[in-house]
């Protein structure tokens, strides 16, 4: 039965190259355009350039020229396969399966790109076989394999095995899976599960034993991107890759897995997301290049402490082995309750001293008398020399975070950005407005530490502005800054 | 194009190139636009189609040249870029609204152009022209795609092979 998550997970899967046409159909449509003189000539181009033309087609759209004339029948034939099964709705599953099977057999290769994640595949398990035999024979470089679970009337369905013939597609860049039991790696035949052009990898939901992950990750030696999506995932995983770069988990709502960071010479971003905490228990041994890390979870006094993020760094004083000097953008998830909890979030920060972003979201049981909280903390370096940008998501002018932009304005030097954003939906009335401004004001006559700093407020960022595709997208420099909220007043501290 | 004709202008003036077409129409041109083209980019690099030589283009008639040098004048500055990066959203837009304007073109045009871009070597405009021809397609019955693009009205056998395959790829016209 499909989960209302599951939605959102099948929104981590890779855009495709074509864009469906608005109208699809083949129905007669009027705009036509001018044939001019009404000579033939698109027929007269060389292949290639009508390869390149047809490359750009949905590729229902692709087959429907093999039917046009003689020489229209081998282009498409003779041009990569790009195929995706969406462009296939809203036939009904039976039809997208016969499409998918005729597809796949008639098309005599290289596969380009096979996008599969809207057919049922229990009904067709020996088609099944014989699409991954090909996929693999075909060379497919990108492939997204995943599957739809029967209608709710068929009853939950048996996990089914991917099929081993999947692993021997040695020509992947980039690959999808997603709500498949995986084979077992330990017991592979010759020439499967090794990935040498392997680039990206998303797992979604997808049981497999720890050792499963390890292989994988040991047999894909130019790997860049890793992405693991949902609950079912390996539990333990130990991260030992020479060339990773980032790594996401999203939507995993489950504090059960553990990952470690063992060596990772390469790794700059480390991201997760979910709903609702906690996120997983993460420890960094060895990632020297790490500089993107969030959301990581704090807080919550003694009940949820137990699965805070760095556990082991927070226990003990920052100490040079528990730090991780090379973090530059940080993004934690707190829950504040009491004076422990603003220990801790001290803590944390001790161990990345040269942090210049830090993001904050924090939640709030009761109140309290935060400020003598902040008063009584210890020097925390990164605050004081290093950290530039502060960004407060969910600011909603709780004391304590009054509290704490007080203990920024006096302690943070080199601050010249300090950004609060609304909470999402909620949208402050200018009563409410004013009221932060009011509250603002009170802070910004006292002297601040440093020299300039803008002082920025926002509306709420765009409802789901913070996307997977962001996230992992290595082009934008800081992932957790959405910066999309309509800007309620702005004040500009110094100089 | 209004730029000064200090020939080889190191000191701020652009350099110019003169490029010219099979019916021998000469075609005078800022170096960075005409560099567009990955053919002639190399000439340029070398210093050639300066001063009175010129860069002669036997594929090429004027009336295409010049529509194919509007698009490199038009795209030269977001290109000098680095593409994408520094332009703005409006800049963009206007890039847009000019590419989709400019491939509003009878067909003996089009594919004049797709033979240019092709031989000069012009990325963008290679892949905007595919595109235009790619759309021209969409959303079409192989009859209509063939009354659009001019083919002649099919002889009953061709008409017999259309309809025997769209019997059999059945799906592909749902």
């Amino acid at each position: 039965m499909a989960s209302p998550l599951r939605h959102k997970r099948h929104e981590c899967l890779p855009f495709d190259a074509v864009v469906l046409p608005a109208t699809g159909t083949g129905i007669l449509s009027a705009e036509f355009l001018e044939v001019d003189d009404g000579l033939d000539r698109i027929s007269t181009l060389p292949d290639d350039l009508r390869r390149n033309i047809i490359s750009r087609l949905p590729f229902k759209e692709a087959v429907r020229t093999t039917a046009l004339a003689h020489n229209w029948r081998h282009i498409w034939g003779s041009t990569p396969l790009s195929l995706n099964d969406a462009h296939l709705l809203p036939s009904p599953g039976y039809v997208r399966a016969g499409a998918i099977d005729c597809i796949l057999r008639s098309h005599p290769g290289p596969f380009e790109s096979v996008h599969l994640a809207n057919c049922y595949f229990e009904p067709y398990q020996r088609e099944l076989a014989l699409w991954s035999r090909l996929l693999a024979e075909q060379g497919v470089k990108d492939l997204v394999f995943v599957r739809l679970e029967g209608p709710a009337s068929i009853g939950p369905s048996p996990s089914m095995r991917l099929p081993v013939d999947i692993l021997r597609c040695a020509n992947l860049r980039r690959l999808y899976i997603g709500y498949w039991r995986f084979p077992d790696t330990s017991d592979l035949p010759d020439g499967a599960g090794v990935f040498p052009h392997l680039e990206e990898l998303g797992i979604i939901d997808t049981r497999m034993e720890d050792h499963d992950l390890d292989h994988i990750l040991a047999s894909s030696p130019v790997l860049k991107k890793l992405a693991l999506i949902g609950n079912d995932l390996p539990v333990q995983v130990n991260l030992h890759s020479q060339s990773l770069q980032c790594v996401l988990f999203w939507l995993s709502v489950r504090s059960k897995i553990n990952f470690v960071v063992v060596n990772a010479p390469s790794l700059e971003r480390l991201i997760m997301w979910s709903y609702s905490t906690p996120h997983p228990d993460v420890r960094v041994v060895s990632a020297p290049v790490l500089k993107v890390l969030g959301y990581l979870d704090l807080g919550g006094g003694p009940l949820l402490s137990r699965n805070t993020v760095i556990k082991i760094k927070v226990d003990s004083e920052a100490s040079p082995s528990s730090m991780i000097p090379s973090v530059k953008i940080l993004a934690l998830n707190m829950i504040l309750l009491d004076s422990r909890d603003v220990q801790q979030l001290a803590s944390v920060l001790r161990c990345f001293p040269n942090i210049e972003t830090l993001h904050l979201k924090c939640a709030m049981a009761r109140d309290n008398n935060y400020s003598e909280f902040f008063e009584n903390l210890d020097p925390i370096e990164c605050v004081q020399s290093q950290i530039k940008t502060v960004v407060l998501h969910e600011f909603t002018g709780h004391q304590i975070e009054m509290a704490l932009l007080r203990y920024l304005s006096q302690k943070a030097n080199q601050m010249q950005q300090l950004t609060l954003v609304s909470p999402h939906l909620a949208f402050p009335d200018e009563r409410s407005v004013g009221e932060i401004k009011d509250e603002l004001n009170d802070l910004l006559i006292l002297p601040w530490a440093s020299e300039a700093c803008t002082l920025l407020f926002l509306g709420p960022e765009k409802k789901f502005a913070w996307t997977f595709h962001r996230a992992s997208d290595p082009s934008i420099l800081d992932p957790f800054l959405l910066d999309d909220g309509q800007e309620l007043f702005r004040f500009v501290k110094g100089i | 194009m209004a730029a000064p004709e200090s020939g080889d202008g190191n000191n701020g003036a652009a350099r110019m190139v003169t490029l010219i077409s099979s019916d021998n129409t000469r075609f005078e041109v800022e170096a960075a636009a005409a560099s567009l083209s990955q053919t002639l980019q190399l000439t340029i690099l070398d210093g050639g189609g300066g001063g009175g030589d010129g860069i002669p283009l036997p594929n090429v008639d004027s009336a295409t040249l010049s529509k194919v040098l509007e698009y490199c004048i038009k795209h030269a500055p977001a290109a000098a870029n680095g593409g994408a990066p520094n332009a703005t959203a409006v800049d963009r837009a206007e890039l847009e609204r000019f590419d989709n304007e400019f491939v509003n073109i009878d067909q003996s045009v089009l594919y004049s152009l797709i033979m240019a871009a092709h031989n000069l070597e012009i990325e963008g405009l290679q892949s905007l022209v595919a595109k235009k021809v790619a759309d021209m397609i969409k959303g079409k019955s192989p009859m209509e795609i063939r009354r659009t693009l001019g083919f002649p009205d099919p002889t009953p056998e061709e008409q017999a092979e259309m309809n025997a395959h769209m019997l059999e790829y059945g799906w592909a016209y749902e």
